[in-house]
């Protein structure tokens, strides 16, 4: 009897299947949908460049001034942002507060930081709405400042939610907010490359 | 609370207090909110089955209007060299908002709001994802929809007189889109991550999985429609160089009511017609992921976004373009053959879902059809009403569509039996107005005549076209009485009177029918049975009664 119940004991059933994570899932739907909206804007922006390039025309006015020293900056910013912004969910799902903390307060500092700096490019680029270069670029880069400010809070309140504990899974809401922001840094590497390198 | 928010406690908990039935089979992520109380609970609540009567309900009242004024302007066609019922810049705002109304205010929410009802309960789940993100959606796009009519109502709209109130009908409609794309991402991620064990997706229902196919493509293409209004938005409210001059901003926001974008609107359609016709046949639909596959493929086909002719004017030379609309054919047809080949093995009973869902994949059909015929530079039906027809023919398809989707998940939905007989005549109905809407542009295209100007009057008149546009003004009043007759076959069912609805008044297939019509809070009492197919009610009727006739095993049908 002792050696069936031994042998009951070992035959528990097995875990159930672990599930995708609701808000991840749902993260990287918004992320397409945001993704696809700036697609469109540069898709715009190319086609009237090259059709303006294709006619002998400058492009952008004699006056403006795109420096690429700060545009690199902007591209380094982003891509090191996503290293403390992968740590961050790293500590929580190992639950080490101290290091979600700190990571997340770096992730959080680089964003500003990219904020100040492409407000500032953008303020002394010398463009005007009043040119149709101008007005895409200004539509474009200010779209993506907008997509920053989201994200940066998205992760601000996911990862202090999951701090105090309201997520099942502890990780789940930062893990969905760093989706969100992994695809503000592609949508950053399409506009360094197709506005401030291309010109 | 966040509309993000997911509750810590877990769902075995939720049912050991009482708060919910036994659980579904396998694990089930998502926890109900709680039921509204009153009308102050019904403006708070997020219970998708809630949030969904109320898309249906609105809907339909903006489809109707959104029609009444498509019917202004198809009555104006009558004599296309005056103008004798609006003025010139009249004409133009009731063009606009009449096709701004008919695809964002009426039909994608409509469907929407059948997809927030009836796909969580096809995936067995106890509510769907996001549940305060979809009430949410409702509200938003509510409050949108009221704001864009109301900029038309003070001179707005594209090239309105009233600047600030052109500017309020761009943010509406951006509004309204936004709204409508996080009401489509609580329904996909709810497919994607809330099914029961053993639902793969390839065993997924039909109607959900064209939800997804169809939702996705929503959400790659319409943000490029947000991308347009937001480039017309600023270069109207500073310099008008380009985007926002008045002649400018109509071009570039119509992409998706033409081809072949405006098909991506019809996806949902067949995921209807998938669920409806096996059901309605008696019979498992043969090699299902294919079925799956075909809808996919007409999702992906239909995107369309880079269709755009004001910044790509030689699109319809393009070889994609082309390609694409062949595509769109080539797919309906195997699909067709496919619902083809369910009636030809089983019985088809004649009911109202059965006589809307074939007609409507069939007008689909013939829309592919009419859009290949547009991509071929040698018939020169390009600048030609034809265009035009096509699109009128995707229209008459989804609202015929939706009426089977409403009729076949009519009695969940409301707990009530719509009225049969009305669904039956409106079948006949609407299928008329739809040809004729849609087939005088394409008959009027073919001798020639060329898309009316913006002002309403045409230089050029071909002979019969005068006629043919009576003829369509004859199909627009069929189709605005058709959706007034499907409203008053469903109103008394909305408001609790007629027939009470048996769980399953069909003999369904999926997992919707296990519960109870109207399905209680959490959907589920009773646990769901195994998930071994794509029809697991079928297999379960199969395996405790194999003997039974299959007209038998139907027996409390309607």
């Amino acid at each position: 009897m002792a050696s069936n119940g031994a042998i009951a004991a070992t035959l528990a059933p097995p875990p159930p299947p672990a599930r995708p994570r609701v808000m991840v899932v749902g993260s990287t739907l918004a992320a397409a949908a945001s993704v696809m909206f700036f697609m469109g804007l540069v898709g715009i922006y190319l086609a009237l460049r090259a059709d303006s390039l294709t006619q002998g025309e400058s492009w952008l006015p004699d006056d403006a001034v795109i420096s690429l020293v700060p545009a690199n900056m902007l591209m380094l910013t982003m891509l090191i942002s996503t290293v403390p912004a992968l740590w961050a969910v790293q500590a929580l799902g190992r639950g080490d507060r101290q290091h979600a903390y700190l990571a997340l307060g770096v992730t959080l500092l680089l964003a500003v930081a990219f904020i100040n700096q492409s407000t500032y490019l953008l303020a002394t680029s010398g463009l005007t709405v009043s040119t149709t270069s101008g007005l895409l670029i200004f539509a474009i880069v200010g779209g993506h400042l907008v997509m920053t400010v989201v994200g940066l809070l998205f992760f601000a309140v996911a990862a202090f939610r999951a701090l105090s504990g309201q997520y099942r899974r502890i990780a789940d809401g930062p893990a969905a907010a760093t989706v969100y922001w992994f695809a503000t840094v592609a949508v950053f590497a399409v506009i360094w490359y197709a506005v401030y390198v291309t010109k | 609370m966040t509309v993000t928010e997911t509750r810590p406690e877990s769902l075995e908990e939720a049912a050991a207090a009482g708060a919910v039935g036994a659980l579904p089979s396998g694990p089930a992520p998502l926890l109900p909110p709680a039921p509204p109380e009153g009308f102050a609970g019904v403006l708070a609540t997020a219970e998708h089955k809630v949030v969904g009567r109320l898309y249906i309900g609105f809907s339909l009242l903006f489809l109707l209007g959104g029609l009444v004024l498509a019917e202004l302007v198809a009555v104006e066609g009558v004599d296309l060299q005056t103008l004798n019922v609006l003025d010139a810049d009249t004409y133009f705002q009731i063009l606009t908002l009449s096709q701004v109304g008919v695809f964002f205010l009426g039909l994608m929410p409509l469907l929407l709001g059948v997809a927030i009802h009836v796909v969580p309960l096809q995936v067995g789940s106890a509510t769907i994802a996001f549940p305060r993100a979809a009430a949410a959606s409702f509200w938003t796009w509510l409050v949108g929809a009221l704001l864009l009519v109301a900029g038309y109502g003070i001179n707005g709209g594209p090239g309105g007189g009233d600047p600030e109130a052109v500017h309020l009908t761009l943010a509406a409609w951006g509004m309204v889109l936004a709204a409508l794309l996080l009401g489509v991402i609580c329904v996909v991620t709810t497919v994607l991550t809330a099914r029961p064990e053993g639902m793969s997706l390839k065993r997924a229902p039909a109607f959900a999985w064209s939800m997804v196919a169809g939702g996705s493509v929503w959400l790659l293409a319409l943000p490029v429609l947000g991308a347009n209004l937001a480039l017309v938005y600023l270069d109207d409210a500073h310099s008008r160089i380009l985007f926002g001059q008045a002649d400018n901003v109509w071009p570039q926001l119509s992409w998706v009511f033409a081809s072949t974008a405006v098909f991506s609107f019809a996806v949902p359609v067949l995921g209807v017609a998938a669920d409806v016709i096996p059901v309605m046949a008696g019979r498992r639909q043969a090699r299902y992921p294919v079925g799956l596959g075909l809808i996919a493929a007409f999702a992906v086909v239909g995107f369309g976004a880079h269709h755009q002719t004001f910044f790509n004017p030689r699109l319809v030379e393009q070889g994609a373009f082309v390609g694409a609309s062949f595509a769109l054919l080539l797919v309906l047809l195997a699909f067709l053959g496919g619902l083809g080949d369910v009636l030809r093995r089983g019985r088809p009973r004649i009911a109202s879902p059965l006589m809307l869902a074939m007609p409507a994949v069939l007008l689909l059909l013939g829309a592919a059809a009419a859009a290949a015929a547009y991509s071929v530079r040698g018939f020169k039906l390009f600048g030609t009403t034809w265009g035009l027809g096509v699109t009128k023919l995707v229209v008459g398809a989804i609202v015929l569509g939706a009426a089977a989707a409403l009729h076949y998940w009519g009695p969940k939905v409301w707990g009530r039996m719509p009225a049969e007989p009305l669904g039956r005549l409106n079948a006949l109905v609407l299928l008329g107005g739809a040809v004729l809407y849609g087939g005088s542009d394409l008959v009027s295209g073919a001798i020639g005549q060329p898309t009316t100007p913006v002002t309403g009057v045409a230089t050029v008149v071909e002979d019969g076209a005068e006629l043919l546009n009576g003829l369509g003004a004859v199909g627009g009043a069929l189709l605005i009485f058709g959706v007034l007759l499907l409203i008053v076959a469903h109103l008394p069912a909305a408001f609790g009177q007629g027939r009470r609805a048996a769980a399953d008044p069909w003999g369904g297939f999926t997992l919707e029918w296990a519960t109870a019509s109207p399905p209680p809070h959490g959907n589920f009492i009773e646990p769901l049975p195994a998930i071994g197919s794509p029809y697991p009610l079928l297999d379960a009727r199969d395996a405790t009664a194999p003997a039974i006739d299959a007209l038998g095993a139907r027996s409390e049908v309607v």
